[in-house]
């Protein structure tokens, strides 16, 4: 007899061998998928971090005027 | 096969420690896995340079925006299991982990603060959903809560997300020693010492819970008659 009593959670029927590996993708090869999905991040307020691309953005908000002109105009 | 993101803008919410916690749990299980550290605080790697990390469960770090989509399908042609560890911050690498996530884990505490940046990430999921005419399957999964007391603002919270048809893992991430104790001591909650730990059991069957509904979900998605579908009209709006 075992000293602990059987879980009635057991988790015997979590069979994760049924999981594979992928096979080759290459969305990374495709710039026209990685530019959409640019697109709807940079839509979504997700912004790049890269900083080449972050000074562009700078330049593109501070055109509008900057946080404080726009605070007394 | 699948690919795990674990997304938030939220700082704190429990990335990381979901994470390795359900890492741990899968390569406990026998699958290999890869974890992605895109972090730029580096806490999957930092974890792995510790004794006792699994031998089928390999860490990357290095990875940023520039490289993530080919270190994800890299890893994803390796191991049938690949979870994405990303900053708690709304960037262009957690939106290219959601487009090659098979499922995105929005760990959040239940406070308002949380709640409200999981609703960013579940826009910005489904703005991927319309765009890409696929499902990307995703649900919260309440973490740092306790599991005695459940405050009514973490009921309001989860009746919030019920309403917009968010889905929501039944288990949570509770605030455990033993989820600390693995960044401390490394290895997996199996390897920590109960001398050591308090409540070492309650955290183990967590992780198992977590682990076993995370495994259901996926399953479910193989299971499913196309890979891709449509969910313009399915899927809840949060927006």
């Amino acid at each position: 007899m075992a000293e602990q009593r059987a879980s009635i959670f057991s988790d015997d029927d979590v069979d994760v061998s049924a999981f594979k590996p992928k096979p080759a993708a290459n969305a990374a090869k495709n710039p026209a998928a990685v530019e959409q999905v640019r697109a709807i991040s940079e839509a979504a307020n997700f912004r790049s971090r890269d900083p080449s691309r972050r000074r562009k953005n700078r330049h593109a908000t501070n055109s509008a005027g900057t946080a404080q002109a726009a605070m007394f105009n | 096969m699948p690919t795990i993101a674990m997304v938030t803008p939220k700082g704190g919410a429990g990335k990381s420690t979901s994470a390795v916690i359900l890492g741990s749990e899968l390569a406990r299980r026998g699958a290999a896995v890869t974890m992605i550290d895109a972090d730029p605080n580096k806490p999957v790697s930092d974890w792995a340079k510790l004794p006792g990390r699994p031998e089928n469960l390999t860490v990357l770090a290095e990875v940023t925006e520039e490289n993530i989509i080919e270190e994800i399908e890299g890893a994803a042609q390796k191991t049938p299991f690949v979870i994405v560890d990303l900053e708690g911050t709304a960037s262009m690498t957690v939106a290219y982990a959601v487009s090659r996530a098979d499922l995105v884990i929005i760990p959040t505490q239940g406070s308002q603060l949380d709640a409200k940046q999981a609703t960013r990430a579940i826009k910005l999921i489904q703005q991927q959903e319309r765009a890409f005419g696929k499902k990307i399957p995703y649900a919260i999964l309440f973490s740092r809560t306790s599991e005695a007391i459940r405050p009514r603002t973490l009921q309001h919270i989860k009746n919030e997300f019920a309403k917009h048809g968010v889905p929501a893992f039944t288990a949570h991430m509770h605030e455990r020693e033993a989820f600390r104790a693995i960044f401390s001591f490394g290895g997996t909650l199996e390897s920590l010492n109960p001398k050591m730990v308090n409540n070492l059991g309650a955290a183990i069957s967590n992780a198992r819970a977590l682990a076993a509904e995370v495994v259901s979900l996926l399953r479910a998605k193989t299971e499913e008659p196309t890979d891709e579908q449509v969910t313009t009209d399915e899927t809840a709006k949060v927006a």
